[in-house]
């Protein structure tokens, strides 16, 4: 039986004595509800309930950030924007019954990906990018854009939006960080022109005159009365509500069968000109910077999912830059995915009994500090050991990474001393770049281990790491 | 054979030779070539007269200076313009403003004109989505013109020189004249057989043709292709009625308003012609059907002694429907009295017509190169050579032609069919009977 936290605004809290309930007050000083399996929002309003999503998503542990959050409706409607932040949204009936087995299942679904980060749950998220990173695993969905006059982007992410503290600009840099990492997928959706200086999605395209850019101009359909071929604007033909040729004096009846408009004419009142092309230009609302359409951003709003690299660093922490680059030279796998082709491999030669495969660890210290010696240039650095590892491994060997710095590889038909030599050469190899490029050798730790029956790759990993990362 | 038709001729008696070749003696001779010398006789002197009052036209002219619009409407010209809009940066006149007008086009029209727009080599473009016909499209081109003058001009015409400074003198020199007719001469003469006996037959039918009925009153068509207008005329007529052969149209509402119209044969203007007979016929089957839609019905008020008529006019309209159509039915009828009555003597009729039209044309030639002279191309006189094909041209190919365009359209009102204008304007002015 699932059991959640009620969490009440100031007024009118409803009272539901089933439930452990907790205040505002209470609720801002503790982390409470870690255990919990889900939080219920009772609020007197719309602002209440973001504030408390805000306070809720703002938490610092993932196992209370990403908590399933079920808005209970009191009645009338709820705002789009306001569903997509929450996970559920019930009646106050509904409630009082039972909740809903569906509803149930979602939630001990995202509770399952929650629990999945095993002790990273309970350890506190400072970097909003891995925020982000869990928050779409855990909820195992794509983030959509939605089109907002709030954002002056044009365009939000209600899903994501409690994450931030209402900086959007934020969220635009993140999702940008996330997607240059290869951390998410992305899909197009949509296009908009922003402020080249600004970004501001809010520009006003105005028509004006090619000859002075006055935007004072008047546009006039042209007639063409086909009875006597006389042609002319518009306001010629007027006369009071009718439409009247000045050369036959026919009143005009029906368009299309005695008169049509065959183009249109701009005029413009400042300099007399006449035109059918106006030039269009755009101004922004805020920053009140004026420039061709062409001369400002066209953006793709996308929606995001996460990648295959995403999901590890959901579970491992943020992938490095280094990974990043590996997994799209080497088709790094994530490490579940690892886990079950090392499984299969065991099963593959405890039942042939002919061959050997080795599994070969590599861990390369501070290789996540490279940055602050290198700045720019690290990704060069990277593509270099990227290739270094591409040229080493065969087609039929398969690598993963634990976190920045922790490479496994699997070499299949490989003996222990065969990996011996590989390992040397990596090692060596590795060695040599980083020297060449940071002036001094990194600390390279490599082990080999034979697969067989024997080997546990969750308990190897954590006996090694605590071995070697002890601190 | 020959020298029995030698024989034949010198037997015939001075009757025998009217019953025989009556057409040609008593309607072709006299009104293509006695007529033609008689006129220009009288024309030649009057013009040298005139060359003071041409010269002080032309200081009034460049004294005034004053704005001419060249409109030039069309679908689909836009490759013409480019080369039109230079040939006009030559012209002696230079206070010009070029108006295109895109009837509707379908091709590249649109990005060659805007470009030459942009880069100033034309004054204004007008782009109508949707295809009106000529008639709209020239009074777009007029709504959004501003000069004194309007030149209507067709995309693929260049001009002499000197021909815009030319077609203006005329109204400089008489305040009653409203339009002045252009010449218009072939520019693809030497491409193929069928533009140079259209080559032949716009000397004689322009430039002959026109100056004599300019000169005696009774001009009835300024050409479409080039002619000049006074502005304050076409405003007062609210511009071109639907055509086809709006250009005649407009050229009998002028002289309806009492003003005078007159043909220049020193304003030269090549325009390219159909290159093979078959697109030639289709041309003139239009124009022919014209001649009925607008002189024997639209305009046939002219013949009635209403408190408008005017003499001059009602000879026009009476010389057109007399040379044209009348006289295109009686060719019919020699030629069945040729057959039923003289039938032993076909041959020698038919080698005797021949010679006969042979050497009219080759006078209506020299008399257009003596009026001509001035403005003729060496290319323009090895026509000659070609002369003794027009008998078969205009006697055999162009009656067949206009005989046909006359039935259809009397008959059928086929004119209204025509693609040169789109179904719903032919559709409204044929239920209004325009």
């Amino acid at each position: 039986m699932s059991e959640g936290v009620l969490i009440t605004g100031d007024q009118n809290p409803l009272h539901l004595p089933a439930k452990k309930a907790t205040d505002d007050t209470q609720w801002r000083s503790l982390d409470v509800g870690a255990e919990a399996d889900y939080f219920l929002l009772e609020v007197g309003s719309e602002s209440e309930a973001y504030r408390i999503i805000g306070l809720v998503r703002q938490k610092l542990l993932p196992a209370v950030y990403l908590k399933p959050l079920i808005l209970i409706n009191r009645g009338g409607d709820v705002s789009k924007s306001l569903q997509d932040q929450v996970d559920f949204v019930i009646s106050s009936q509904q409630l009082e019954q039972q909740l809903p087995a569906k509803l149930l299942d979602e939630v001990e679904s995202i509770n399952r990906r929650i629990d999945a980060l095993q002790e990273q749950r309970l350890k506190a998220d400072t970097n909003i990018a891995l925020r982000v990173v869990r928050y779409l695993y855990s909820r195992d969905r794509e983030v959509e854009p939605v089109a907002s006059i709030q954002n002056r982007g044009g365009y939000t992410f209600t899903g994501i939006e409690s994450l931030f503290g209402g900086h959007d600009q934020s969220i635009w840099q993140t999702l940008d960080f996330l997607n240059s990492q290869h951390l998410v997928q992305t899909r197009f959706v949509t296009r908009t022109h922003q402020c080249a200086s600004c970004g501001c999605a809010f520009l006003n395209f105005k028509e004006t005159c090619p000859q002075c850019e006055s935007e004072e101009l008047d546009a006039d359909d042209l007639i063409h009365h086909f009875r006597c071929g006389y042609t002319a604007e518009l306001s010629d033909f007027r006369q009071d509500d009718r439409l009247v040729c000045p050369k036959c004096d026919q009143t005009l009846r029906h368009i299309g069968v005695d008169y049509d408009k065959p183009s249109m004419m701009y005029h413009c009142r400042s300099c007399d000109h006449r035109f059918q092309e106006p030039e269009i230009v755009t101004t922004c609302f805020d920053c009140h910077r004026t420039a061709p359409p062409e001369n400002q951003i066209h953006r793709n709003i996308e929606a995001y999912k996460l990648s295959m690299l995403g999901v590890n660093a959901a579970l491992y922490g943020l992938d490095s830059l280094f990974a990043s680059i590996l997994e799209r030279r080497l088709q790094l796998l994530p490490l579940d995915v690892f886990e079950r082709f090392i499984a299969v491999e065991k099963a593959r030669i405890g039942r042939y009994k002919v061959s050997h495969s080795s599994l070969l660890l590599l861990d390369i210290k501070g290789l996540e500090e490279i940055y602050l010696t290198l700045g720019e240039r690290t990704s060069e650095v990277y593509e270099e050991l990227a290739n270094l590892f591409y040229a080493m491994l065969r087609s039929s060997d398969l690598i993963s990474s634990r976190n920045e710095s922790m490479f496994l590889m699997l070499l299949t038909e490989t003996s222990p001393d065969d990996a011996k030599i590989v390992e040397g050469r990596l090692s060596s190899g590795v060695g040599e770049l980083l020297k060449a490029s940071l002036g001094a050798s990194p600390e390279i730790i490599s082990q080999i281990v034979n697969v067989d029956n024997a080997l546990d790759l969750t308990e190897y990993l954590e006996s090694f790491l605590s071995e070697h990362h002890a601190e | 054979m020959l020298n029995d038709t030698w024989d034949f001729i010198t037997g015939l008696s001075a009757a025998q030779l009217i019953s025989y070749f009556w057409p040609f003696f008593l309607f072709d001779l006299t009104r293509y070539v006695v007529f033609d010398v008689l006129i220009l006789t009288l024309y030649l002197p009057r013009r040298k007269r005139n060359k003071q009052r041409r010269a002080e036209a032309r200081k009034l002219l460049f004294h005034e200076k004053p704005l001419v619009s060249v409109i030039v409407p069309g679908k689909n010209e836009g490759k013409h313009i480019p080369r039109l809009a230079e040939s006009l940066t030559r012209q002696t006149y230079k206070k010009l403003e070029i108006v295109i007008v895109d009837d509707g086009s379908d091709d590249d029209t649109e990005i060659i004109c805007r470009k030459l727009h942009r880069d100033g080599k034309i004054d204004q473009y007008v782009r109508n989505e949707v295809r009106g016909g000529k008639a709209s499209a020239a009074n777009t081109a007029l709504y959004y013109s501003t000069g004194k003058y309007v030149i209507h001009l067709d995309a693929d015409s260049e001009l002499r020189y000197d021909s815009i400074e030319t077609i203006l003198l005329p109204f400089y020199m008489d305040a009653n004249i409203a339009a002045v007719g252009g010449d218009i001469r072939v520019a693809n003469l030497s491409q193929t057989m069928a533009t140079r006996t259209q080559a032949i037959e716009y000397f004689k039918g322009i430039s002959t043709g026109r100056t004599v009925s300019s000169m005696l009153g009774i001009l009835r068509i300024i050409a479409g292709a080039y002619g000049a207008f006074r502005r304050d005329t076409l405003d007062r007529l609210g511009g071109w009625d639907v055509g086809p052969g709006l250009d005649g149209d407009i050229t009998m509402k002028i002289r309806k308003l009492g003003l005078k119209v007159v043909h220049e044969p020193h304003a030269v203007c090549y325009t390219n012609v159909p290159t093979s007979f078959r697109k030639l016929a289709r041309q003139r089957f239009r124009w022919d059907r014209s001649m009925v839609r607008f002189r024997a019905r639209k305009h046939v008020d002219v013949l009635m002694p209403t408190s408008n008529f005017r003499l001059s006019n009602f000879i026009a309209t009476v010389e057109n429907l007399f040379y044209n159509l009348f006289l295109n039915f009686k060719w019919w009828f020699y030629v069945a009295q040729v057959i039923f009555f003289y039938g032993a003597l076909l041959q020698h009729i038919i080698v005797v017509n021949y010679v006969l039209y042979t050497l009219a044309n080759l006078a209506e030639f020299l008399v257009a190169t003596v009026l001509l002279r001035k403005t003729l191309r060496k290319q323009d006189l090895l026509l000659f050579l070609y002369l003794p094909l027009m008998p078969l041209y205009t006697g055999l190919y162009l009656r067949i032609v206009r005989t046909y365009a006359y039935i259809m359209e009397f008959i059928h009102k086929a004119s209204y069919a025509d693609r040169w204008n789109p179904w719903k304007v032919s559709r409204v002015v044929k239920k209004d009977g325009l």
